[in-house]
């Protein structure tokens, strides 16, 4: 990418706020005074001119170059034909602690993970989702120690802007910071790290990242509103999709447990989930996700050194159960990525 | 005074006690029998605009408060670009300025819409344009006084000392008396008699 | 004691046009005066309610124009003199009034002074009030001098004795805002005892029997105008060019006349009794012209009604060629100048301008463009507005619906300007903001998706804005007032207001709360500190999702009030490291988008200053840097 197709706040706003595009990574939004993230939209506050700005560089929706970055993280061109990326190993795994992992959404890896890398060093803080008191969904937030990972919590389905915390610990001074981010904002940190306009270091600060699979989010206000017409949305606890064939929105209220077919909410969904070709986070060191007919484990996929480094001393470590991942499971996610990849190029 | 009428105009930006340096100019010279009007615009000058007092003064004549184009005999300058503005509108070959020196940038300035001229270009092109110029820092002065706004009448001082207009420190002390108030005599004083100091240096 | 109430019959004294009519007011013995403040009429009462406590006399800033009037009427049909005093935007307001007034009478003197501003020069319009007068049957008087305004208001309150009727007084800008030579005239001693007669009811019904009374009032009016001292000819017996004027325009016309060296041969008619005119005196000079030119700013008044006198009288006159605002010589909107009248009558009567010099002409144009950058105008520093437009601005970026403020008239009006974000998207008159914006909030029965909401300031919510604020809450309108309440009316000068503790004459007064109002109406009212910004524009959004009449009242004293008592608030510094300038994560935020004056870029290093001699310490900009480089020195 050359500096003169990089731009700013204008065209970030003409290629995806104004066609709906944006996918609420919170890359863009953090310690910029012209924009906010607000109730899970970005909103331009006032017109800026800069002319290479963060907000349109690091957007996951401007443009991405998966060749670059590919030779960049792993050193080889992008095999677009693989459905998974460039990947290393593939596990089943759940957390080893009991508790961990039965917190955690599926087998509670990503947080056994995070906390581990943590005790070793590896990262000196954490950008997760957290659920604020009282509020149905997360938003991004730092973790500088062991019991802030562990009080994180998975994925909500929504754009939660969490990059937004990114931009916090970088302020904070962090110099190794591990992020969990969706599909979006893994593409996110590695423009990043490849274009790091401020020079802020960012290729080495941004030590690890841990990618989640992603089919989809809501846009958390319009799903927010859309609840808000059908409940009382302080009965509302939690929300749960649960893995196919169910295909509803599982709801658990203070009345008890209703389900709302999925195809309802489906309007709910982000646009940019739409055009997004990347469901397993194809860029990230590690990417943890659901396992499919197996309860309470994950699927792990093992893609950098960083990630192989971290999942080897995991393993030492007895931080996870490790099981073989069965060849049919792999060729269905495979698939599965595959077509996630061919609905975006109908878009 | 040569000339009637004599056209003074006091010019600066909203809030520097444009219209008071202009009041007390001519409240001195109608107690020393002069005729003198004061056109000056309101309303909105007060939030940061151009403000411009037309002060005409006459032995004879109740002249109108607006001078035709090219009248200006004397021009004080509460800010430099406001000196400019006015010698551009106003003034003539023969036009005496009396200039503070001390900037208030124009908030399209402060936005980077528009640029200040580079000061001693600036101050040359205003001397190209009168044939007598004083330049003084009196808001500089006015805060060594205490208060930035005292600039006005330190300029009124200057325009004293330099004999520009017939004005003694009696009769400015009187006039803020008959039309201020006595308890504002003693710090426009100073101020007017450091105006004086600062033009016979 | 302040000038306008020396007793010292005279002494000459420089006056501004409005102390002089004050003056005036006080030379003719009047017992009250009332007014709204506006600019340009805001000194006439303003320097009576100096003076009132050792005059004897009662002065009151009135909540509207209307109601000035209506005090100032009880006055007078008391027995007493009264005088009210109002811009011309105020004359509207109070029409309804006056337009019934003028058919019952008054039994002592009342005179209204109008203030109009020919170029709006601080206001929204330039009506020409002098139309009114014509249409209320009411006398009307135009000053030319500092001296004739005071003795012209004078001798308006005995024509409005005479004959028991409103005389009005019209000014403009160029004499209410202008300083010249008064003569002090004598103040008279005792006022007669207010006493309304019950036996004569005062009412206009019916109007066909009191307005021919108005007509018989208005032709008495007429006679005394005949002798008036107010109208006067300098000139040759036959001039060449006769010019009629009024007002301001005489200054003009002798001005340019005495440098182009035309007193032999233009005559000027300068007129002070403007309707009904003295007929007469204008057939006379009409019987010896051949060329008549009218100077008189805005509307076509002189002009139309002195043809209307020619034509009525044309088989006694000779052929005149008028010249005017119908045959384009003049221009018919705007003030007039001495560039103007001067270039006007060296082309009628083909004599040249004096000569300019060159080269000096050349330079000066380019000091214009070059060296002159335009000041264009902004909110104070410190000034709450720019806060609480920020905090809106946000509010409606955040809300997204492309929500309408509706703007109203007062220092916020500059709103309009990037000194307000040009966030309000309406300006007409006072209390129109609430008004528009109550009867947007009801179009949502038709599919409107926008949120309504408007500003209005303290003193203009009293004016006017609460009847529409009524009629919202009333109608079920959805809609957000925003008061803006910087405890002063700042535009005119720092009125006292309903909302003030004390009164014109400086006496103690219980202050109307506006949100004990509003609360008591039942109406959700919060209020906010517009400078805990931040906090101000959530409330501002929370607002906007809720259905229903809300007020919210930023509060937050006006800075030059502030500036003039209390002792400066905490002193602004940068801190240059912090500040990253022009870099992407701030693009000079504080200078380029907040625009505050006491802001400075430094363009050599990159950094934002702050201006010592501007900077009044609000803190508001501390708050808007994303990089925490302004800070609040610890005093």
């Amino acid at each position: 990418m050359e500096m003169e197709d990089l731009h700013g706040l204008d065209e970030l706003n003409r290629r995806v706020l104004e066609k709906g595009l944006c996918a609420a990574c919170g890359a863009c939004t953090g310690r910029c005074p012209y924009l906010t993230s607000f109730r899970g939209k970005t909103v331009i506050l006032d017109r800026c001119t800069v002319e290479h700005g963060r907000c349109f560089t690091y957007c996951p929706m401007t443009f991405f170059d998966p060749d670059e970055t590919s030779r960049s993280v792993f050193g080889v061109p992008y095999n677009s034909e693989s459905g998974l990326g460039y990947t290393g190993e593939v596990a089943g795994t759940r957390a080893a602690d009991r508790e961990t992992a039965a917190k955690g959404q599926g087998g509670g890896t990503v947080t056994a993970l995070m906390a581990l890398a943590m005790q070793q060093g590896l990262i000196d803080a954490a950008v997760l989702t957290a659920l604020p008191e009282g509020d149905l969904f997360p938003r991004g937030m730092v973790a500088a120690t062991v019991p802030e990972i562990l009080s994180c919590c998975g994925s909500r389905y929504v754009g939660a802007h969490s990059l937004v915390a990114l931009r916090e610990a970088l302020d904070r001074g962090f110099q190794r910071i591990g992020v969990v981010g969706l599909p979006c904002q893994i593409r996110s940190l590695r423009k990043m790290a490849l274009y790091d306009l401020k020079e802020e270091g960012l290729k080495d600060r941004i030590a690890l990242s841990v990618g989640l699979f992603c089919n989809w989010a809501f846009s958390s206000r319009d799903f927010k509103a859309f609840l808000a017409e059908r409940y009382d949305l302080q009965e509302i606890r939690k929300f749960n999709i649960p893995p196919p064939p169910a295909n509803v929105l599982e709801l658990e209220t203070t009345r008890g447990l209703t389900s709302i077919p999925l195809d309802e909410v489906r309007p709910m969904i982000q646009a940019a989930c739409g055009v997004c070709p990347d469901m397993t986070s194809e860029f990230a060191d590690l990417s943890v996700g659901m396992y499919e007919g197996r309860e309470g484990w994950n699927t792990t996929i093992v893609r950098t050194d960083a990630g192989r480094s971290l999942f080897e001393t995991a393993l030492g470590a007895k931080a996870l159960e490790v099981e073989a991942f069965p060849e049919e499971n792999l060729a269905h996610l495979k698939q599965a990525s595959i077509n996630k990849r061919q609905r975006s190029a109908r878009k | 005074m040569k000339k009637d009428p004599f056209n003074v105009v006091v010019s600066g930006v909203g809030g520097q006690g444009n219209v008071l340096a202009s009041l007390l100019i001519g409240a001195v010279l109608v107690n020393s029998g002069y005729k003198v009007t004061i056109g000056e615009t309101y309303g909105a000058s007060q939030r940061g605009g151009s403000v411009m007092s037309h002060v005409r003064i006459s032995r004879t004549e109740q002249y109108g408060p607006l001078m035709p184009p090219g009248a200006a005999d004397l021009v004080v300058a509460l800010e430099p670009i406001e000196a400019a503005r006015v010698l551009g509108q106003l003034g003539n070959p023969q036009t005496v300025s009396v200039v503070n020196t001390r900037p208030v940038y124009p908030v399209d300035v402060i936005a980077g819409d528009l640029t200040y001229p580079e000061t001693t270009e600036l101050f040359e092109k205003i001397q190209s344009l009168s044939s007598r110029s004083f330049f003084l820092n009196a808001t500089e002065k006015a805060l060594e006084l205490g208060n930035p706004i005292l600039a006005n009448i330190i300029l009124i001082g200057a325009v004293a000392g330099a004999g520009l207009l017939p004005i003694s420190e009696e009769g400015l002390c009187n006039a803020i008396v008959d039309y201020l108030s006595p308890d504002k005599v003693d710090i426009n004083r100073r101020a007017f008699l450091a105006g004086m100091e600062m033009v016979k240096e | 004691m302040s000038l306008i109430g020396k007793d010292a019959p005279g002494k000459e004294v420089l006056l501004m046009g409005n102390e002089a009519i004050a003056r005036g007011a006080l030379e003719a013995g009047i017992s009250v005066a009332a007014a709204y403040p506006g600019n340009p009429s805001s000194e006439i009462v303003g320097s009576l309610a100096e003076v009132a406590n050792e005059m004897g006399i009662y002065v009151e800033w009135s909540v509207n124009e209307k109601v000035a009037l209506e005090v100032a009427a009880a006055a007078a049909v008391s027995g007493l003199d009264a005088l009210v005093a109002m811009k011309q935007n105020g004359l509207n307001v109070a029409s309804d009034f006056l337009l019934n007034l003028n058919l019952t009478g008054i039994r002592g003197g009342l005179v209204l002074v109008v203030c109009d501003d020919p170029s709006g020069i601080s206001s929204t319009n330039e009506q020409d009030s002098r139309i009114i007068a014509k249409l209320a049957d009411l006398p009307l008087l135009e000053p030319s001098t500092f001296d004739e305004a005071k003795d012209i208001v004078r001798y308006a309150f005995e024509v409005s004795r005479k004959i028991n009727n409103v005389c009005m007084v019209r000014s403009v800008t160029r004499i209410s805002h202008a300083r010249g030579n008064v003569v002090l005239g004598p103040l008279p001693a005792g006022r007669p005892t207010p006493y309304f007669d019950t036996s004569k009811p005062l009412s206009s019904l019916p109007p066909s029997a009191s307005h021919p009374v108005a007509h018989a009032r208005l032709e008495q009016a007429a006679e005394i105008f005949k002798s008036s001292p107010f109208n006067r000819y300098r000139g040759p017996d036959t001039p060449e060019l006769l010019i009629i004027t009024s007002g301001a325009g005489s200054f003009f016309a002798t001005e340019a006349m005495g440098i182009l060296g035309l007193h032999s041969r233009v005559g000027l008619l300068k007129i002070g009794t403007t309707w009904p005119l003295p007929e007469e005196l204008i057939l006379s000079h009409l019987s010896k012209a051949e060329k008549v030119l009218f100077l008189e700013e805005v509307d076509p008044v002189l002009e139309n009604n002195v043809k209307e006198i020619y034509a009525d009288h044309n088989r006694s006159l000779p052929r005149i060629t008028f010249f005017g605002k119908k045959s384009g010589t003049i221009p018919n909107t705007g003030e007039l100048s001495p560039g103007l009248v001067l270039s006007v009558l060296s082309k009628l009567m083909e004599v040249p301008l004096p000569p300019v010099d060159e080269a000096y002409s050349i330079a000066a144009k380019d000091a214009l463009e070059r060296y002159a950058p335009f000041r264009s105008l902004a909110f104070c520093a410190g000034c709450p507005h720019r806060a609480s437009f920020w905090a809106i601005k946000k509010a409606l970026a955040l809300d997204g619906r492309n929500g309408v403020l509706f703007g109203d008239i007062g220092c916020y009006g500059l709103g309009f300007l990037p000194t307000g974000f040009r966030q309000p998207k309406t300006l007409h008159a006072m209390g129109s903001g609430a008004g528009m914006a109550g009867g947007f909030g009801m179009l949502s029965r038709f599919g409107a998706t926008q949120p309504s909401l408007t500003v209005c300031g303290d003193s203009t919510f009293f004016h006017a804005a609460i009847p529409a604020l009524i009629n919202g809450l009333h109608h079920r309108s959805d809609f957000l007032m925003i008061v803006l309440d910087n405890s002063a009316t700042a535009m005119t000068g720092f009125q006292p207001h309903p909302g003030s503790s004390f009164d014109a004459m400086g006496s103690d007064a219980p202050p109307i709360a506006i949100e004990d109002l509003c609360s008591s109406l039942g109406i959700k009212t919060v209020e906010r500190d517009p400078f805990q910004l931040e906090e101000a524009a959530l409330t501002i959004h929370e607002l906007l999702q809720e259905k229903g009449t809300k007020v919210l009242i930023l509060r937050q004293e006006c800075a030059l009030v502030r500036g003039r008592k209390g002792p400066r608030r905490p002193r602004m510094k940068i801190d240059p490291a912090k500040c990253i300038g022009e870099q992407c994560g701030c693009n000079r935020l504080c200078t380029r988008v907040f625009r505050c004056p006491g802001l400075n870029w430094d363009g050599l290093t990159g950094k934002a200053k702050i201006d010592e001699a501007i900077c009044v310490g609000c803190g508001v900009c501390a708050d808007i840097c994303p990089s925490g480089a302004i800070e609040r020195e610890a005093s």
